[in-house]
């Protein structure tokens, strides 16, 4: 390890350490209760819901596997563009409402809503077991692209299996201190670091091959197929379109943020400002593409950012940045690893195991839950391989396939129990036959389209055993239409 | 459920971003995926005609933002 790599290191722990400062003071501020906990007291104020939403929603997937889709596939991961505003106008239709349902009825985790709404704890536990299942591969990607630039840092000294070992440490400290609060606190520092890194990198490499025009002359010549859309492509951007926003929005992580918000005002400006942010993403269009000239054979495309960066940026440039992807996939995951253990602690040890237990026990299960699912994670991690976007993809397009019983609650007085059931159960079933055997994938949806397809399916059926199965009782439906009078009459 | 009255100022703001989701998701793909030329802020065209794009959502956002999204002074997400 030469004298760069340690100062790599130091500057990626430097990193790491000021948000567990930020996560050792929330955990004073903090109440042993589940609500505390789990939603922060419902009092989340706006700059916080912000920039957690925004660090939670740029993942590694984003800050990584998005230079390895420009450097592998050119322009197609330049949907993104849309997809961040497409997130934030979710975040403001869908999200406004389940805010307003959750602080009626004292929601904490998304079974609590599907539970209430359709009135049918079977349907609860199957989103909540959909829900676990789907958001473990999304955290095993920020684990496999945070140990990437500890490997990459270290100068290949510390092997992958102990750099996201030291990684996952790190995220258990901060989530098992102080809860949501702490979650909340570090993703401001995480958010910011995130913008400027993004942007200011990707600016820097490309001018290191005189400018942006220049650099794409030059794959002009020497890769000119990155410079547009593949054949067919036009399913993957679409696709990916609809899947990234919609699953992330429905990973369990984003409802705890939803329950979280003080004000309702927030909702109304989500759309913009993360639209707004969605330009960050030309940092990595431009490294992803600066690459394609600077070094042509990295074997795995993820590592793009930091071997490019600590190639041809300067040092500290380039600990810098790796630390703000540092920051990217460390933020989702304590979100991620933090909302998993609340769906496992109220959904299932409150519920079936041991409902007598006291506010201050039920937190140490959910601490104790953040180390099992973070062991199990680090597990996949070492034996699933991908691409960082690719892994991201399948489970999104699982969670993803909750919106559908979701907006069916929210605008479908016809909803029924069997079809949100027999619905999910579908594209979940669909989803995992074109993952696992991909030769069935039909038609155009061959084309990156597996998790579309699924999700259309799982409208389909959604709509057609609603309109044919018993309908949900009358008491249920007046005590609903009664909130949502409510919620029209308060003008949110 | 929704029983919402929407004002017109609040479809068009709808209009307005579903013309841009639309513009970003259909045309750019199936007609001019493969266009390289002309350059858009030196971009190629995909990438520059996307941040076209994302400038008139940008812009559309935040007027919807600024007007409630279409509410009446003191409605559409003041703190009750």
């Amino acid at each position: 390890m030469t004298g760069s790599n340690i100062g790599a290191l130091v500057i990626i722990g430097l990193f790491m350490l000021i948000p567990l400062a930020m996560g050792a003071i929330a955990g004073r501020k903090s109440i042993p209760t589940t609500e505390d906990f789990f939603v922060q007291g419902r009092g989340m104020g706006s700059v916080a819901v912000f920039f957690t939403v925004a660090a939670t929603w740029w993942s590694a997937f984003a800050f990584m596997g998005s230079n390895a889709y420009f450097y592998l596939k050119g322009p197609l991961y330049w949907t993104a563009i849309a997809w961040n505003i497409f997130f934030g106008i979710l975040y403001f239709v869908v999200g406004k409402r389940v805010w307003f349902l959750g602080k009626t009825n004292n929601y904490i985790t998304p079974k609590d809503f599907f539970k209430h709404q359709y009135g049918s704890e079977a349907l609860g536990n199957i989103i909540a077991i959909i829900m676990l299942l789907f958001t473990l591969p999304y955290l095993q990607i920020q684990l496999t692209g945070g140990a990437y630039l500890i490997e990459v840092a270290s100068g290949g000294i510390i092997n992958f299996k102990l750099a996201a070992l030291m990684f996952y440490l790190v995220i258990i400290i901060y989530v098992w201190s102080g809860g949501l609060r702490a979650v909340a606190w570090t993703d401001i520092f995480y958010g910011i670091l995130l913008f400027f890194g993004m942007i200011y990198g990707g600016m820097y490499i490309a001018n290191l091959l005189g400018g942006t025009t220049e650099m794409f002359e030059q794959i002009r010549v020497l890769k000119p197929e990155n410079l547009a859309l593949q054949e067919n492509a036009w399913m993957a951007w679409l696709a990916m379109f609809i899947i990234t926003p919609v699953g992330s929005f429905m990973g369990p992580q984003l409802w705890t943020r939803m329950y979280a918000v003080k004000s309702a005002r927030l909702f109304n400006l989500m759309p913009f400002l993360l639209g707004l942010a969605a330009i960050a993403y030309i940092g990595s269009m431009l490294v992803g593409n600066s690459a394609v000239v600077l070094e042509p054979g990295i074997e795995q495309a993820d590592k793009v950012l930091p071997v490019i960066l600590y190639k041809y940026a300067p040092f500290i440039l380039a600990s810098f940045i790796i630390a703000c992807g540092a920051a990217a996939a460390m933020s989702t995951a304590n979100s991620q690893i933090h909302s998993m253990s609340a769906v496992y602690t109220v959904d299932f040890h409150k519920a079936y195991i041991n409902p007598n237990l006291s506010e201050r026990k039920l937190v140490w299960v959910g601490r104790w839950c953040i180390l099992v699912l973070s062991a199990i994670a680090y597990v996949m991690a070492l034996y699933v391989p991908g691409l960082l976007v690719n892994i991201g993809l399948v489970a999104l397009a699982g969670t993803a396939q909750v919106i559908v019983p979701t907006v069916g609650a929210l605008f479908w007085k016809k909803s029924t129990v069997a079809g949100a059931i027999s619905g999910v159960l579908v594209g979940v079933i669909l989803l995992c036959l074109f993952t696992f055997v991909p030769g069935t994938v039909p038609g155009p949806f061959a084309f990156g389209g597996g998790g579309l397809l699924s999700l259309l399916c799982n409208i389909v059926v959604f709509i057609v055993i609603s309109n044919v199965t018993k309908p949900r009782s009358k008491e249920l439906m007046d005590e609903l239409e009664k909130q949502y009078d409510d919620f029209y009459a308060k003008k949110y | 459920m929704s029983k919402h009255k929407m004002t017109g100022k609040t479809k068009l703001i709808w209009i307005l971003l579903l013309i841009g989701f639309a513009a970003m998701e259909f045309p750019g793909v199936f007609f001019f995926h493969d266009k390289v030329d002309p350059y858009i802020f030196g971009f190629p065209f995909i990438y520059g005609y996307i941040l076209c794009w994302w400038a008139y959502m940008c812009i559309i956002l935040f007027y919807a933002y600024r007007t409630r999204w279409g509410h009446p002074e003191g409605e559409g997400g003041d703190d009750k």
